[in-house]
């Protein structure tokens, strides 16, 4: 037996999972996840002319994807995605399988892949197959468009930002380019100039291109380059805060079908990303510096032969990271810091600058066994990750760095099992392992800890998709996920030399989570969801220390879409409503007579939640055909009962009276778009 | 007076706003210790500290009671305020005296505890912008809020390089409190005097601190192993007993800076406080009487 096919077996005996019922086509990211019937439980796939029709999506497809179950609902302008209680960095999103930073700039109002490029978007909010890896959470994937010969423009204007997208070729060359720019800060600053004490409201660009070839009817090739930037300034009493993120991904697809219903897929990409953060609040200053260069290749091959689906791949990212840090030792902040919102930060500073190196190395294989109703797929992801740093132990004078390199091998073994019990319904459940590589900014010999090892999951799920008249589809999932090793704070103090975080986190999250659909093909389409769930975590490996509720914890989230659908009249109604995320209340407080300002004492952890979330926003549109174009007329409505809906807690200097954060009043907005297109 | 809130709260781009309006921190509605003034402002371990309190009432100046305990408790990475949790909660140290005055000699494991002398396999505490270490300290006034102090205490420089600890050690001098040359007052008539104010709701008031007061000071890199020069910044807090000032705090590192005192109350006397700090941990208090004149103008 071959080494690693022992490290396999092993995995398998050892107990550390169990295999309830699962399934899900292994490698279905990208091009080819198109058929929703493929998806996965619990999965939510939204084709992007869909997506952009819903209220709330502000025309971008991704941002329906807040609504889906298993999300959980952050702040209005947060685009944050907390999956079945990951914390926003352990998910990841890609772009037809390969991983871009974030989706959303960081307004949330806009995704960073321009809309031309999009076809769908599938969210999995967690138990992931073994095409994906690096991760805790779930993962969202964008699929891009296939270009089609001819010539085609869309430009795109509203009070957000204005796009433009041209795309053409002919039957084997084919391209597409779209900009897009956002002045959502000026028009902002125009029409409500005292917000500007309050706002932050970021400015955006980005941009996409892609040059396809096609050889033949089976064989493509496309080259895509996806680039986004964003920059914010605040100025407050108290201090400001310049934020820039930027990055730059170029990837290449090729793909080829054989005669034997085999497929090939290879994907190489580089990039570069670059945060740059820097505050001063209170007279404290903070600086967090980071620049990314990355490279990967994704390649898998698919082969089926009667009942059995044979995939293999290889899922390889690198990424050299330099970070400069300085500044006050508590921001930014972590999950599971006990502050509120608008505390002064702590006064203490430090500085460090190092290097950090991670390859992740992630060959997978699955077995997919079909045989009647039932759908068996055992596979397994042999995680490797090797992590280094240049610098293990704090900036000495006179002492050279020394750095040093880790190397972890760990196999994910994963199961998906699919039985369609009656014609209309099917039953899935999938399981697995899962690591996830700490983050470079942890790996600091003076804020964090260079000798973290990656964070492990264990996730099943069980779900029941039943298929009911009039189209409706109802889809019922239960989940489960553990989470160990993860990165916190030490309650050393002092801490250790080069220890101020530890790997001893560890976190718990079930639920349920339900969907009603009927698609949006008949005149009158609605989806809605509902997630029940339970979200902890806890700063101690022991398993008798209590937990507490997770930062983004939500006991209830629902979501409910109502449209209406007539030629070329598009309106929609959506209402939202969640339970308040946890917040840690201020019991007492003293006097720091350094600084002059009063100091919180907290109560227990994350135990007083926010008010329960309302709103219900609106959307209209009407299409008008003036050839050989095409201009639709856009209207939203968000927040239209004007609720004030809490987003956080603040408190007064003295930490005596607690106030509210309000998210947004009523807003209504207008646009319109402009596409013309030509054989 | 109440002012409005606005904080860094948006930091997070929430498209938020603070509702409702807050009252001001310059406000004294209590009694409260609005300033411990340590004779020396720096000392290093072993060494003996005057800590003298003032205490401001709504009523003005008092001499009461105050419990007072040294800190032993070191605040973790996983606390997010200025001090251990313990170390409010607890007298840990407890320190002779109940006066508004004390005599104390600080720990003498002062900079093991929170300095730069910590035990082996364990990194020196942090220090603040201007290179320094702080021994906490509670002063209690029951039943009111605590008050921390913290006192600078000089300790080695953590792995420094020898010419780098020897210049130190000739060269750096001990942070001095800031003095206050000026209060002055001002309305829309020009300067009033102290005693005799307009009645107006709203009249200007301006520190100008002593020349001496912003000290130039050696600051030690730990990271790079090197000395600069650094001269200290200086900010004031405001308290007074009846109505509110514009700000409770302000940084007057670039010269006087004027803070706007608002009172509805136009009969009664009231008593103000101006805290000079500079950022080294040293800080002066001025104590004032406010008295109003009958007429707007400041006329008799």
């Amino acid at each position: 037996m071959s080494r690693f096919a022992r490290i396999v077996v092993a995995a398998l005996a050892s107990g550390a999972w169990q295999p309830p019922l699962a399934r899900a086509q292994e490698g279905e990211y990208g091009a080819s996840a198109r058929v929703r019937a493929d998806l996965t439980v619990g999965s939510t796939a939204i084709e992007s002319e869909e997506a952009t029709a819903r209220p709330g999506a502000l025309g971008e497809p991704a941002r329906a994807l807040l609504d889906a179950a298993g999300a959980a609902r952050t702040s209005f302008l947060g685009g944050e995605l907390v999956l079945w209680g990951a914390a926003p960095s352990e998910s990841q999103t890609y772009v037809d399988g390969v991983e871009i930073p974030n989706l959303f700039h960081p307004s949330g109002l806009r995704t960073t892949v321009h809309p031309a490029l999009i076809e769908s978007v599938t969210l999995t909010p967690g138990a992931l197959p073994a095409a994906y890896g690096r991760s805790l959470g779930g993962a969202v994937d964008v699929q891009t468009v296939r270009l089609k010969p001819g010539f085609e423009a869309t430009l795109r204007s509203d009070a957000i930002d204005s796009s433009l997208a041209v795309s053409g070729g002919t039957r084997r060359v084919r391209a597409l380019a779209g900009v897009r720019y956002g002045y959502f800060d000026r028009v902002v600053a125009r029409i409500a100039p005292d917000s500007q004490e309050v706002l932050a409201v970021p400015s955006h660009q980005d941009g996409v291109a892609r040059v396809e070839l096609r050889a033949d009817a089976d064989t493509r090739l496309s080259a895509t380059w996806i680039g986004a930037r964003d920059h914010v300034d605040l100025q407050t009493d108290t201090g400001q805060q310049t934020r820039t993120n930027q990055f730059h991904v170029g990837s290449l697809l090729l793909e080829r079908r054989y005669d034997d219903a085999a497929r090939m897929r290879v994907t190489p990409f580089v990039g570069i990303a670059r945060r740059a953060e820097s505050s001063t609040f209170y007279g404290v200053p903070m600086t967090l510096e980071t620049s990314e260069t990355s490279y990967g290749l994704r390649a898998d091959y698919r082969r089926t032969e009667n009942a059995w689906t044979t995939q293999i791949g290889v899922d390889v990212r690198g990424a050299r990271q330099r970070v400069r840090r300085q500044g006050t030792l508590s921001l930014p902040a972590r999950e599971g810091d006990v502050r509120v919102f608008g505390q002064a930060p702590i006064d203490e500073v430090d500085r460090d600058a190092y290097r950090a190196t991670t390859l992740n190395v992630g060959p997978w294989a699955s077995l997919t066994w079909r045989w009647r109703a039932l759908t068996v797929a055992p596979s397994v992801r042999l995680e490797t990750y090797l992590l280094s740093v240049d610098r293990q132990l704090p900036t000495l004078p006179g002492i050279p760095a020394v750095g040093r390199d880790r190397l972890f091998v760990e196999p994910e073994p994963r199961l998906t099992v699919d039985y369609r019990a009656l014609p209309w319904l099917t039953l899935e459940g999938r399981t697995g392992l899962y690591h996830q590589a700490p983050l470079a900014t942890d790996l600091s010999a003076t804020y964090g800890t260079p000798t973290l090892p990656p964070a492990r999951a264990f996730q099943s799920a069980l779900g029941a998709r039943l298929t009911l008249p009039w189209a409706i589809g109802l889809e019922l999932t239960v989940f489960e996920k553990q989470l160990r090793d993860l990165a916190v704070r030490t309650d050393d103090a002092p801490a250790r030399i080069a220890q101020q975080l530890e790997p001893t986190g560890r976190g718990t999250a079930r639920g349920l989570t339900v969907q009603v659909r009927r698609e949006m093909t008949s005149d009158v389409f609605f989806a809605a969801s509902y997630t029940l769930s339970r979200s902890e975590r806890s700063e101690r490996s022991d398993a008798r220390a209590a937990l507490r509720p997770f930062d983004y914890d939500q006991t209830h989230v629902m979501s409910a879409i109502v449209g209406y659908t007539r030629g070329d009249f598009v309106a929609s109604v959506r209402a939202r409503t969640a339970t308040g995320a946890p917040r840690t209340s201020v019991v007492g407080r003293y006097d720091d007579l350094k600084t002059g300002r009063a100091q919180p004492l907290f109560g227990p952890h994350n135990e007083t939640p926010l008010p329960t979330y309302f709103a219900l926003d609106l959307h209209a549109e009407y299409g008008l055909r003036v050839e050989p174009l095409r201009i639709a007329l856009f209207a939203d409505v968000l927040n239209t009962t004007d609720r004030r809906n809490v987003e956080d807690f603040t408190y007064d200097a003295r930490y005596e009276r607690r106030r509210d954060v309000t998210s947004i009043p009523i807003v209504a907005m207008a646009g319109l778009s402009i596409r013309g297109a030509r054989d | 007076m109440t002012s409005r809130l606005t904080l860094p709260l948006c930091a997070l781009y929430l498209a938020a706003c603070v509702e409702g309006e807050t009252r001001s921190d310059s406000t004294i509605d209590r009694p409260r210790i609005v300033a411990v003034i340590a004779d020396p402002p720096e000392a290093s371990p072993g060494t003996p500290v005057r800590f003298q309190a003032v205490v401001a009432t709504p009523t003005g100046p008092a001499d009461p009671l105050l419990t007072w305990s040294f800190c032993s408790t070191v605040r973790s990475a996983s606390d997010n305020t200025a001090a251990a949790p313990a170390c409010i909660l607890n007298a840990e140290q407890p320190l002779p005296g109940e006066g508004t005055g004390i005599d104390a000699v600080i720990p003498i494991d002062a900079c093991m505890r929170f300095g730069s002398e910590t035990a082996s396999g364990r990194v020196p505490n942090a220090v603040d912008a201007t290179g320094g270490y702080y021994q906490p300290l509670r002063v209690l006034l029951p039943p009111y809020d605590a008050t921390l102090v913290r006192q600078r205490i000089r300790c080695a420089l953590p792995n420094a390089p020898l010419t780098a600890a020897r210049d130190y050690n000739r060269d750096y001098k001990p942070n001095q409190a800031p003095r206050i040359a000026a209060i002055r007052a001002f309305s829309r008539n020009g300067e009033a005097s102290l005693s005799a104010l307009p009645a107006t709701a709203d009249l200007t008031f301006q520190i100008e601190p002593d020349a001496s007061a912003r000290e130039s000071y050696l600051r030690y890199d730990p990271r790079a192993g090197t000395l600069t020069t650094a001269v200290e910044r200086l900010s004031t807090t405001w308290y007074v007993t009846t109505g509110a000032f514009e700000h409770a705090t302000l940084d007057v590192t670039s010269g006087p800076t004027q803070n706007t005192w608002h009172s509805d109350d136009l009969q009664t006397a009231a008593w103000l406080w101006v805290v000079l700090r500079d950022d080294r941990g040293g800080l002066m208090v001025e104590t004032r009487s406010l008295a109003r004149s009958i007429r707007a103008d400041g006329l008799q």
